[in-house]
Parts: structure tokens; C-alpha cells; sequence
């Protein structure tokens, strides 16, 4: 369950839903809200100051981290860019008759050959 | 160290109950689970003085169960069996109980009527099973109990007044600290709102602990072998086989039990994060 809830706000910051400095709600009505363990929810958020995704300031609540959003913005900058990059090479790709299941297996299978690489 | 809400040791009763061994932690919601007949009941009725334990001991916050009454204005129990009083109608149900309790929360009272649409003038032998169980849950909340024990508390009732129920026992915990310690068949709702599990087979306990805790210990593995007709290593033997595919439960991620299985001719397909159901099954079909 407490996965589930990191993963939420995780998501909900790299959309941009949440912004850096934005608070989250406090651990009792998230607990209320979706009926799930005031304890759970106090770990989630432990967890989440670890991972750096939110700075717990005491008495005051939790709030999204100003590194974190800024990372994501890095990230979401490159995301674009790789977009751009995938969007050739997958036409360049159709030029020479390939078909999505052949693509897809091509890069696949170079990703799990860098992968092996990064292993040895 | 805060002492646990609820302590059961040695706990043995001529029916129900056999060497069982348990506690629940201050502030924490414990689903207590077995199957019909493990001594689910027994347990709870012990626990709060309406049977007598044939050995071991079992106290509620720090108390003997069963040697004073006075307990009972910091605990609540909402049993199995909900047999109010014949005759009288739902408001003056509501009104004799308040009566012996000075902490009694007249706004929640206001929000629950409210809420679960109960009817005052009604009397009581005509409720339906889902308002009586829901006016039950009224009379032991608004008690603002430390420690509030339920046997079932959602059996009969529909979704909506399921997750009320579930969302008032999180309020519970959540705004007063409270403890709360029910029964349960609803392994669903249990991994919902429980933080800590109490799961018993035949009198005993077969696993207590964080419910995380136990989930990282119960991974659900498919594996495939090379050879349908080659012999398993030894750590897999209690799993199940059907043809080519091997499933069972490891308390190791995909990458660990792979490297142990490495040279067995068993390649792991895929390994996932139990339910609380299939470690209950587990549990109660292998353990």
C-alpha cells in the first residue's frame, strides 16, 4: 500500500502536478481520505524524505523537495530531446521496411546488450 | 518502550484457543485472522472477560483480562452477535449507554445518525443486520475508547457502509492514537487499513507481525525448469509443479533467488509482492 502512495506523488511531481515547495496533506487526512493506515502513511512519507522527493519540516508538514523538482525539470528537459532522437531514428527505421515488432526487438536487444556490457 | 495494547501467552482453552501466542502494538490497527473455528471468537470473548482461559494469560492495556471492570471505560467491544435489547427503541439504546460513559463524543453521535441514516424511533429486534451492526459501531465509538476490539465488525454490511466502517476505525487511530483489534474474513479490507497481522490456524498462531514485514517475506515466483523430468533443488520442494512452470513463495527478490539457483536448470520467470490472500492461503494449506 505505502509503494502505491510513493509512487502517486512521484508521478504527480514528474507531470508537474506538484511543484517544489508545494505541501503535502498532513498524514491524518491522507489516512482518512483513502482509508488506509495512519501508520502506512507516516512510512510513505519517511520514506519519501529519504528518497529526497519531500522535505519533512517539523510541525509544519511535508513539502515537495526543491532539489527533486529541479532534477525533474533537468529530466523532463531530456526527455524531450530523447524524444526528438527516437522519433528519426524510428522513421529512418521505417524506411527500410521494418516492421514495429522488428523495431522493437532491435532495441530491445540493444538495450540488453549495453546492459550486459555495464555487467562485465 | 510503550507496553503492547493487547499481550496472549500460552492461551489454551478446552475448544479454541491452544498455546496461543500474540501481542498487538499500542496504536496500531491489527487484523486477527483465521479460519472458521481456529478460536477467532473464543479469543475475543476471553480477552474481554466473557470467558474464562483454561491457562496461559491474556491481558488488554497491561490488565488481566477478566479482574476489573474498570477497564472497560477505556475498552470496546463490538461482538459477533449483536443482540441488543429487546424492547427498547434505537434512541434510548444510544441513551443508556451514554449514560455510563462521561467521555462520550456527542458530535460523532450527531455525524454517525447522520451518516449511517439510523433511524431513533425504531426498536431495536427489527434493525436490519447492517444498521444493527452499524449502531453498534455508534455505541462503541462515541465511548472514545483507547482500545476498541471488533469480531467481524463488516460482516452483512454492503460497500459503502464497509468502507464507513473501515474509514472510522482509520479515525480512530489517525486523530486519537487509539488501538484498534479485529477479527476478520475480508483479507482485502484487512491489507487495506491494518498495519499488523495476527494469523491463526487451529488455535495457534502461524504469523504475527508488520504487515510489510510479512510481505517481503512472501514473494509469489514462477519459475521454469529445463527438464520436466529433472528433480528440484531441495529449497523448492514444497512448490508446486505443472509441467515445465514451478510456483511458490520466497522471501528473496528475482535477482537473489536467481543467483542461488544458478546451475539447477531452474531460470526464475517472475517474481511479484504476495497478497495478504495468497500468504493466507499459503499459510493455511501448507504451513
Amino acid at each position: 500500500m505505502y509503494l502505491q502512495l510513493i509512487e502517486q506523488v512521484r508521478h504527480a511531481i514528474e507531470l508537474g502536478a506538484l511543484r517544489a515547495g508545494d505541501q503535502l496533506p498532513g498524514i491524518r487526512k491522507v489516512a482518512e481520505d483513502l482509508v488506509m493506515n495512519p501508520n502506512t502513511v507516516a512510512k510513505a512519507y519517511r520514506e519519501m524524505e529519504h528518497a529526497g522527493l519531500v522535505v519533512l519540516r517539523h510541525g509544519a508538514g511535508a513539502f515537495v523537495a526543491e532539489s527533486h523538482a529541479n532534477g525533474q525539470r533537468e529530466d523532463q528537459r531530456n526527455m524531450q530531446k530523447g524524444r526528438t532522437v527516437v522519433h528519426r531514428a524510428v522513421a529512418a527505421l521505417r524506411d527500410l521496411d521494418l516492421d514495429d515488432g522488428a523495431i522493437r526487438r532491435l532495441v530491445e536487444s540493444e538495450l540488453a546488450e549495453i546492459n550486459e556490457e555495464v555487467h562485465r | 518502550m510503550i507496553s503492547p495494547a493487547i499481550e496472549v501467552h500460552g492461551l489454551t482453552k478446552s475448544y479454541g484457543p491452544n498455546g496461543l501466542t500474540f501481542s498487538v502494538p499500542h496504536g496500531s490497527i491489527c487484523g486477527f485472522l483465521g479460519p472458521n473455528g481456529s478460536g477467532k471468537t473464543t479469543t475475543l470473548r476471553i480477552l474481554m472477560g466473557l470467558a474464562h482461559a483454561g491457562g496461559g494469560s491474556a491481558s488488554i492495556l497491561g490488565v488481566p483480562a477478566g479482574t476489573s471492570h474498570e477497564i472497560f471505560r477505556k475498552v470496546a467491544f463490538v461482538p459477533e452477535v449483536k443482540d441488543l435489547y429487546p424492547f427498547a427503541r434505537v434512541e434510548e439504546m444510544i441513551r443508556l449507554t451514554r449514560g455510563f460513559y462521561p467521555n462520550w463524543d456527542h458530535s460523532l453521535e450527531r455525524r454517525l445518525i447522520d451518516e449511517f441514516e439510523i433511524s431513533l424511533r425504531m426498536k431495536c429486534p427489527k434493525l436490519s443486520k447492517g444498521t444493527k451492526a452499524k449502531l453498534y459501531l455508534l455505541l462503541a465509538l462515541c465511548r472514545r475508547p483507547e482500545l476498541l476490539v471488533l469480531d467481524e465488525p463488516t460482516e452483512g454490511l454492503d460497500p459503502i457502509a464497509i468502507e464507513q466502517t473501515l474509514r472510522l476505525l482509520v479515525e480512530q487511530v489517525a486523530e486519537r492514537g487509539a488501538t484498534v483489534f479485529f477479527s476478520s474474513h475480508q483479507l482485502p479490507e484487512v491489507e487495506q487499513v491494518a498495519d499488523y497481522v495476527v494469523m491463526i490456524k487451529r488455535g495457534h498462531c502461524v504469523v504475527e507481525g508488520e504487515l510489510d514485514g510479512i510481505k517481503q517475506c512472501y514473494r509469489r515466483v514462477r519459475c521454469v525448469v529445463e527438464r520436466t523430468d529433472a528433480d528440484l533443488p531441495r529449497s523448492l520442494a514444497n512448490w508446486r509443479r505443472e509441467g515445465r512452470f514451478v510456483t511458490g513463495f520466497s522471501a528473496d527478490d528475482a535477482d537473489t533467488l536467481s543467483q542461488r539457483l544458478a546451475g539447477t536448470g531452474v531460470a526464475v520467470l517472475e517474481s511479484e509482492p504476495a497478497t495478504l490472500k495468497e500468504i493466507f492461503f499459503e499459510q493455511m494449506e501448507h504451513a
